[in-house]
């Protein structure tokens, strides 16, 4: 019984471990779908550009963990600034007819670019850390490592954060006013290209946490963000696109969906299971769990 | 009876559209069905149509249960509609367009669909050629080709949802007798108009629907004179218009939240101070504006102009132009020519939050509140470009001393508000950024008359206490009851302008739209 009860346990912490980091993926994800309407298919490559940030800050220039992690928030923004005063930004003042589907082209192309990118400067190899932190503690009798308890302390810490300036700022109240009302929001005299700027670099900077504080688990290499790609996706479609509140409790979900697949039917079911959950999803309430048909990031 | 409606009841969310409605419709009959803005005269169409499907009731058309079937399967069994705002193919010419829908209606052979289309077109004296492109038409022939193209599909029932809208007034009266000449062949009408000179002229029956509850149905003077429905929808006005069309002598009867300011020595005092003014400071000027909207000309050389503290309107039918006008000025439009001043800076060709940071706030007629967030929080966003928190606050009391409501319901999420607390919430919000000129677009649209009464005694507080306001409205003789000045705007033009007291007097005014009022009152208690 007593065994059974521990096996319980264990799935459930390593699902809620696994589910934080998610959460933070796909809360980015949502955020830059909310906010600016872009289907973001190069979310998967800012996961890896924080991940080759956090390994040369780390192993080539020796930083403190701490300062590597911090390291790839600021190459995040950095990238997300660049990439939407680069590209959306120009192609919003050209059209915003199929703006949608245009969006959605250009974060694929930015994900080629990215991803080639990666191998043609560092070639297509591993470039992973042991840890960050060596070492493991016991929690309810599940061994984890203090790089997997690190990771999900960072990405809970960071949801809050998030969450705290989106309810608490005036600037927070703003990217939900844009989010719900762009012309409402202009008339208010929020300056649309500065929130979304804002938006999206901050949406880069937390996926590209979430890549470089599992570099001990996964090392960085040029097509790592397949995965997570697919992870933050799956996230949002099964709750609803474009929600905060929902895609971190979706995170969550799909953590512990995951750990107790792993479980049951063991690793090579897990993909298995998550797809074809979400297949019944599209076709039994496409606007997903929480969805609904009200535009804004915020629920009420 | 060729249609029957048996207590549907549509529903969108927590919103109930439609509570239980039952009306039924003669062949060969015209029914009309009025109602305020939002009072679920559209979602009846949708309805009937099969665009939406209802949570309770039956609709049977030609003795057969309809409510299940798609839209595409009732069109082919007979009932057509044309929509609020026209949806040509704008690639295609007008035969081209008609064509359509002689080709997917009520199925006629091959040989005869070109001869049908022509002959849908010639129906409805379309004045241009067959060849025109669908996108380079005015509304009124929009509104022909729409209607042309749903004459070619054959139907039994035809379903028009305000097809005279902006239209001229002689646009009206010839849309009229087209709808007469087209129940002459025998098809039946349901006609879903704002214009009551259009339903007194074409209407057999008139059903009133007033949020989502039909409250008076029967034939056409009957219903006009039921209580209920002046009260719902006319207004106080309305009868008292008829009154005094009745009694040969004109009244204008003020309601009295506005009568202090209706008495004679009032209406006087701020029109003097206005020309005097006028010549002082100017806030707002425009001068030839030009706008359009891809290839449709929209405005044609306004100019108009505001000084501080005045209450100027700009009235006109729908369609005028009134709205883009304003949207012009605030940059949600740009201008295609013309210059934009305001407070000694040239602001056209700005974009719109650089505007609305200069002090000037636009109030637009869907208000774009953000509905998921508070009342407080909607405020708070109103003030976004202000720093001062004391001065914030101060602003914020006021706003809830105007409009008490709003801070009753301030923790309550905007979108749950009901249609006249959103508008008060969207003027308060226009005012926490402390603009120095308010533009406010159709206030009184959709709202009950008492809470239209509110917001007009909230706008004249307003600008008695300074505040310039640019006020867009369709209902004139209330506007010029309440403003200094007024520029009237027809087809994109100003057409005529100057001290609301003397508009009011003025012949043009009278016949153009007051007039319409009284014909129409007068007709309806014959």
């Amino acid at each position: 019984m007593a065994d059974v009860v521990e096996h319980v346990i264990n799935i459930l912490v390593s699902g809620l471990l696994q589910g934080s980091v998610y959460a933070l993926m796909a809360l980015g994800l949502a955020v830059i779908f909310g906010v600016m309407n872009i289907s973001n298919f190069a979310h998967g490559e800012m996961y890896m550009v924080g991940a080759y940030a956090a390994y040369f800050a780390f192993s080539t220039l020796g930083l403190p963990p701490l300062m590597a992690l911090a390291a790839s928030i600021v190459i995040g923004i950095a990238l997300g600034m660049i990439l939407q005063l680069g590209t959306f930004y120009p192609l919003r003042l050209r059209t915003r007819e199929n703006w949608i589907m245009n969006a959605f082209l250009v974060t694929v192309g930015i994900s080629f670019v990215l991803q080639n990118g990666a191998q043609a400067i560092w070639g297509a190899k591993y470039m992973g850390i042991t840890a960050y932190w060596e070492g493991s503690v016991k929690i309810l009798g599940l061994g984890i490592s203090y790089d997997r308890l690190a990771s999900a302390t960072l990405s809970i810490l960071c949801i809050v954060t998030f969450w705290l300036f989106l309810e608490r700022t005036k600037v927070g109240r703003a990217i939900r006013a844009v989010s719900q009302d762009e012309t409402g929001a202009k008339l208010m005299g929020i300056n649309l290209t500065r929130i979304q700027t804002l938006a999206f670099s901050l949406s880069s900077a937390m996926v590209a946490l979430a890549g470089a504080s599992l570099l001990s688990v996964t090392p960085a290499y040029p097509t790592m963000g397949g995965t997570p790609l697919n992870k933050s996706w799956f996230v949002v479609m099964l709750v609803g696109m474009g929600k905060i509140g929902p895609s971190i409790l979706g995170g969550f979900l799909v953590g512990l969906l995951e750990s107790v697949t792993f479980a049951v039917f063991g690793a090579g079911w897990q993909s298995v299971v998550t797809l074809v959950i979400l297949v019944f999803m599209l076709v039994w309430k496409p606007s997903g769990l929480f969805g609904a048909e009200v535009k804004g990031i915020w629920e009420r | 009876m060729i249609l029957d409606v048996q207590g549907i009841t549509k529903k969108f969310g927590g919103l109930v559209a439609l509570d239980n409605v039952t009306l039924s419709v003669d062949r060969g009959s015209i029914q009309g069905i009025i109602g305020p803005n939002g009072a679920g005269k559209t979602t009846l169409m949708n309805v009937i149509a099969g665009t939406y499907r209802p949570e309770g009731g039956h609709v049977s058309f030609r003795d057969e249960d309809i409510t299940d079937w798609n839209a595409d399967q009732i069109c082919r069994a007979g009932v057509a509609r044309t929509f609020q705002i026209s949806q040509p193919f704008p690639k295609l010419t007008v035969l081209e367009n008609v064509m359509v829908g002689a080709t997917f209606g009520n199925v006629v052979p091959q040989r005869y669909r070109l001869a049908l289309a022509r002959e849908a077109l010639a129906f409805t004296d379309f004045p241009l050629s067959e060849d025109t492109l669908a996108q380079d038409l005015n509304a009124g022939q929009l509104k022909r080709l729409d209607l042309a193209r749903v004459l070619a599909t054959g139907p039994d029932l035809l379903l028009v949802d305000e097809i005279a809208a902006g239209l001229t007034p002689g646009e009206v009266a010839e849309m009229a007798a087209l709808l007469l000449r087209v129940r002459d062949l025998g098809i039946t009408l349901i006609v879903v108009e704002h214009l009551m000179p259009l339903i007194t002229k074409v209407c057999d029956r008139v059903a009133v629907l007033s949020y989502g509850v039909l409250i008076a149905d029967g034939p056409c003077g009957e219903v006009m004179r039921d209580p209920k429905v002046a009260d719902a929808y006319l207004g106080e006005e309305y009868q008292a218009a008829s009154e005094s069309d009745m009694s040969g002598t004109e009244v204008i009867h003020a309601p009295q939240v506005m009568a202090a300011r209706l008495s004679e020595e009032h209406r006087t005092v701020p029109a003097s101070v206005a020309t005097s003014r006028a010549v002082g400071n100017t806030m707002l000027k425009v001068e030839n504006l030009q706008s359009r909207y891809e290839h449709l000309q929209v405005l044609f050389d306004v100019s108009l102009n505001a000084a501080e503290g005045e209450f100027v309107a700009l009235l006109g039918p729908n369609g005028a132009g009134k709205t883009t006008t304003l949207k012009t000025i605030i940059g949600l439009v740009q201008p295609w020519g013309g210059l934009v001043t305001f407070d000694g800076q040239r602001i056209d060709g700005m974009s719109e939050d650089r505007i609305s940071r200069l002090g000037l706030s636009y109030i637009p007629e869907d208000l774009h509140l953000f509905p998921q967030m508070t009342v407080y929080e909607n405020l708070l966003l109103g003030s976004y470009c202000r720093k001062d928190e004391r001065e914030i606050n101060r602003t914020l009391d006021f706003v809830f001393d105007l409009f008490p409501v709003l801070a009753e319901r301030r923790k309550q999420a905007a979108g749950t508000l009901s249609g006249g607390e959103r508008k008060m919430l969207a003027i308060g919000r226009g005012l926490m950024s402390n603009p120095k000129l308010l533009m406010v677009d159709e206030p009184s649209l959709g709202l009950a008359p008492i809470l239209v009464e509110a917001v007009f005694e909230a706008l004249v507080k307003l600008n008695e206490s300074g505040l310039t306001i640019l006020l867009v409205e369709q209902n004139l003789r209330k506007s010029l009851q309440i403003t200094d000045r007024a520029y009237v705007l027809e087809q994109g033009q100003i057409t005529l302008s100057g001290l609301s007291t003397e508009l009011m007097k003025s012949e043009y005014v009278t016949e153009a739209y007051l007039g319409i009022e009284h014909k129409t009152a007068s007709e309806g208690s014959d």
